[in-house]
């Protein structure tokens, strides 16, 4: 039975009694006090674990999959870019050299480093961050960072008794501004000259703020 | 006088053009625009010309589309698609059963004729529409950068960047025959040190949302009414978000007006199926055809519900909305007056494509809004050049990182949905560059080619367009065959290159196909000096 069959059958609302029969052929563990709900529950995870058959379903136009790219470069890239004020994105693109010396790690990790008004040598950051990696499922991480209006710098590399040796580093990244400017310095070009003045802007800005209702932020 | 209005209209598609097929589905984009905004907008400032009215615009022609302004292969599709659809017209006004619906058919009839009446008359090429009204001072044109890139996420590779805003001045040149003074960024997307760029290629002045201006480095004096100074000395304009909210707003914007032209009530899936084949797209797939005959009436009324269109009362509705348009920026200048005690720079841009493409008559709005305001004396409307002139003193500020898109800042190009073009684009960056030095000297002018159809390819990819397609959800097969499209034909070029094994039909194909930026040379790619890291 496939996955698509299954959900039909499920769709079609059958009675208890059809359920069980169904999930019992199906090898699935089925108690006398079920309900009908859990029954379903049952089969539909059961579903979700089976291959679909859409996957092969619709033929590409031909084009389209004469226009498949590499899956890698092989070019031993680690990039960083940033999204917004507390988001930034990192992927890596490994070299075969790289990647079989990373496997034959037991832990591999993405750290990530504030560097802020830093010249950094690998030591001197601010704050560090830590994520483990699984190399065989994952080309790319998305880190949600404390500050905006920073500097961050990304190392891809392996701990060993608790040391860590970077493989890779990445580009510099800074993460947007997303408050008002605290400085009362004001600097002006006035007839092409420039003067220093200090105050206060005479009207405050009404910036924009995300709503979200009950339903979006999520329930209990 | 108390107060100057800068009207921005940013004009862009993405470069779509299909040579050896009949008209493409995408290709619609360009013929809907040309058809429903440019001519329309041209025309009205014709009129507004011909009434001496007064009136200031300031406009950006992305290069694709001044590439796609001169490509005859496109303009005869889109010519062809209005004689067409005079025809269409013509069928309906025999079908009609009512008065009313063969009024429609004959105002949508001398519609497309009148189109077709004003691109003979700027040789098919729209781009001297816009120059005429440059010429009479009416209009300021600037560029964009190249293929609308979003310059933030490529401020890793500078060389990226630059090779974006060069080629950005020199298309512009190459269709006008002068500098432009601005540049509109794609998206608004700034990043602090673009500026230096700008500065480099004598951009004089860009377009920031009003974030930039109120997260920038020091609090900005005039909010986002006057236009600030970088340190590298280029002016940026900021959004006003009054303006664009009373345009836009989803609840009180003029746009949703009962009275106003139903966008998504269309012959094109009104008709009978057989009847309307011929008009929509060759695939026999139901798309819309651009005749509709039904009103907004209420934002609640069922599509099958719409009542008939009436252009009075819609031109009158566009009167209406313009006169209260007029009046609430005159209170807004007085209020901002008296705070300042000096003229305050109200900066509105959007999207052309809003004018006569989503709102049927925004044209007309436009158009009753400048002859309402000449006879104000409290707003004068400019251009940047003629603000920078005016004034003489600016805060000299670093903006905020930006973009005019959903939340501010670069989510709508750069998220789950979209982030795989990543791999593929900064790999290819690199790969140009590299080639363009080692090739630096090259004199063989098969190669030649080649490595300048290499950079088109490259261009043509990092067009901001096709992520964004990608998050919104709609023809994101076509943008993704697009970005593998030219990232594959980049590779395969660069194979044939190395392997010195060149494909002359190939590469013949992809320039006819391809065919922007005519005069690139991809040594530019490497004359680029790295400066610092972003």
């Amino acid at each position: 039975m496939t996955r698509e069959e299954l959900e039909i059958f499920l769709s079609q609302n059958p009675t208890i009694q059809q359920a069980k029969a169904l999930a019992r052929k199906l090898g699935l563990k089925v108690k006398k006090r079920m309900k009908k709900n859990e029954v379903f529950k049952l089969l539909e995870d059961f579903a979700k674990s089976l291959a679909s058959e859409k996957k092969h379903e619709p033929v590409q136009p031909r084009e389209a999959r004469e226009n498949e790219l590499p899956q890698s470069y092989g070019s031993d890239k680690l990039v960083l870019l940033s999204v917004n004020p507390n988001l930034v994105y990192a992927y890596w693109d490994l070299s075969d050299e790289t990647l079989s010396k990373l496997s034959r790690q037991k832990e591999v990790v993405l750290r990530l480093y504030d560097v802020t008004y830093v010249v950094f040598d690998g030591t001197n950051a601010h704050r560090i961050f830590e994520a483990g990696v699984h190399l065989s499922m994952t080309r790319n991480y998305y880190f949600h960072v404390p500050m905006a209006n920073a500097d961050y710098v990304a190392e891809l590399g392996f701990k060993v008794e608790g040391n860590f040796v970077p493989v890779l580093r990445s580009n510099v990244a800074h993460t947007p501004s997303n408050t008002p400017s605290t400085s009362v310095r004001q600097r002006w070009c006035i007839k092409g000259k420039r003067t220093v003045r200090v105050g206060e802007p005479p009207l405050k800005p009404i910036e924009r703020i995300h709503i979200s209702s009950q339903l979006e932020s999520g329930r209990p | 006088m108390n107060g100057y209005f800068v009207l921005v209209l940013h004009t862009h598609l993405p470069y779509v053009n299909h040579p050896n097929h009949e008209l493409y589905l995408e290709e619609r984009w360009y013929v809907e625009a040309v058809l429903e905004s440019y001519v329309p907008l041209l025309m009205m400032f014709d009129r507004l010309q011909e009434k001496k009215v007064p009136f200031k615009v300031t406009i950006s022609l992305s290069p694709p589309l001044l590439e796609m302004f001169r490509n005859a292969t496109l303009t005869e599709k889109v010519k062809n698609y209005a004689q067409r659809l005079v025809e269409l017209c013509e069928k309906e006004m025999t079908r009609a059963s009512t008065q009313q619906e063969r009024d429609l058919a004959r105002f949508y009839r001398e519609r497309f004729l009148g189109c077709l009446n004003y691109l003979s008359s700027v040789n098919g090429n729209l781009a001297n529409g816009f120059r005429r009204h440059a010429q009479l001072g009416n209009v300021q044109l600037i560029t964009c950068n190249a293929t609308h890139g979003f310059l933030p996420l490529m401020r890793h590779q500078p060389f990226a960047v630059d090779a974006q805003i060069k080629v950005g001045v020199e298309t512009f040149k190459r269709h006008f025959d002068f500098e432009p003074k601005g540049m509109w960024l794609a998206e608004c997307g700034y990043y602090s040190g673009l500026d230096e760029l700008l500065k480099k290629y004598d951009v004089e002045f860009f377009f920031v949302d009003s974030h930039a201006l109120w997260y920038a480095d020091e609090k900005p004096y005039f909010d986002v009414y006057r236009p600030i100074m970088t340190p590298s000395g280029v002016f940026a304009f900021a959004r006003d978000p009054e303006s664009s909210e009373q345009v836009w707003s989803a609840t009180t914007g003029y746009p949703g007006d009962g009275r106003y032209r139903e966008f998504y009530r269309d012959l094109g899936f009104d008709r009978d199926y057989e009847y309307i084949k011929p008009y929509i797209d060759k695939s026999g797939v139901r798309v819309n055809v651009g005749v509709k005959y039904h009103r907004i009436t209420s934002r609640e009324t069922p599509l099958d519900k719409k009542e008939l269109y009436n252009r009075e009362e819609a031109l009158f509705a566009a009167n209406e909305h313009a006169l209260d348009f007029l009046n609430k920026k005159l209170i807004q200048i007085n209020k901002l007056t008296s705070v300042f005690n000096q003229p305050p720079v109200i900066v509105a841009p959007f999207d052309t494509e809003l004018f006569g493409h989503w709102w049927f008559e925004g044209p007309e709005f436009l158009e009753n809004f400048f002859i309402e305001a000449s006879k104000c004396k409290q707003i004068k409307f400019a251009t940047p050049s003629e603000i920078i002139e005016k004034f003489d003193s600016f805060q000299i500020v670093t903006p905020a990182d930006s973009s005019w898109g959903n939340g501010g800042y670069f989510d709508t190009w750069l998220n789950g949905k979209n982030d795989w073009i990543q791999l593929h684009l900064v790999e290819i960056r690199d790969r140009m560059k590299k080639l363009a030095e080692t090739y630096v000297e090259e004199k063989d002018l098969l190669k030649v080619r080649v490595l300048n159809q290499m950079l088109r390819e490259l261009l043509l990819a990092e067009s901001s367009d096709w992520p964004f397609i990608m998050t919104t959800g709609t023809n994101v097969q076509y943008a993704v065959n697009r970005i593998k499209t030219h990232v594959k034909r980049f590779l395969d070029l660069e194979t044939q290159l190395v392997k010195d094994n060149i494909d002359g039909e190939f590469l013949a194909r992809l320039e006819q196909e391809d065919d922007v930026f005519p005069w690139i040379d991809y040594r530019s790619y490497a004359a680029f000096q790295t400066g610092k890291e972003g």
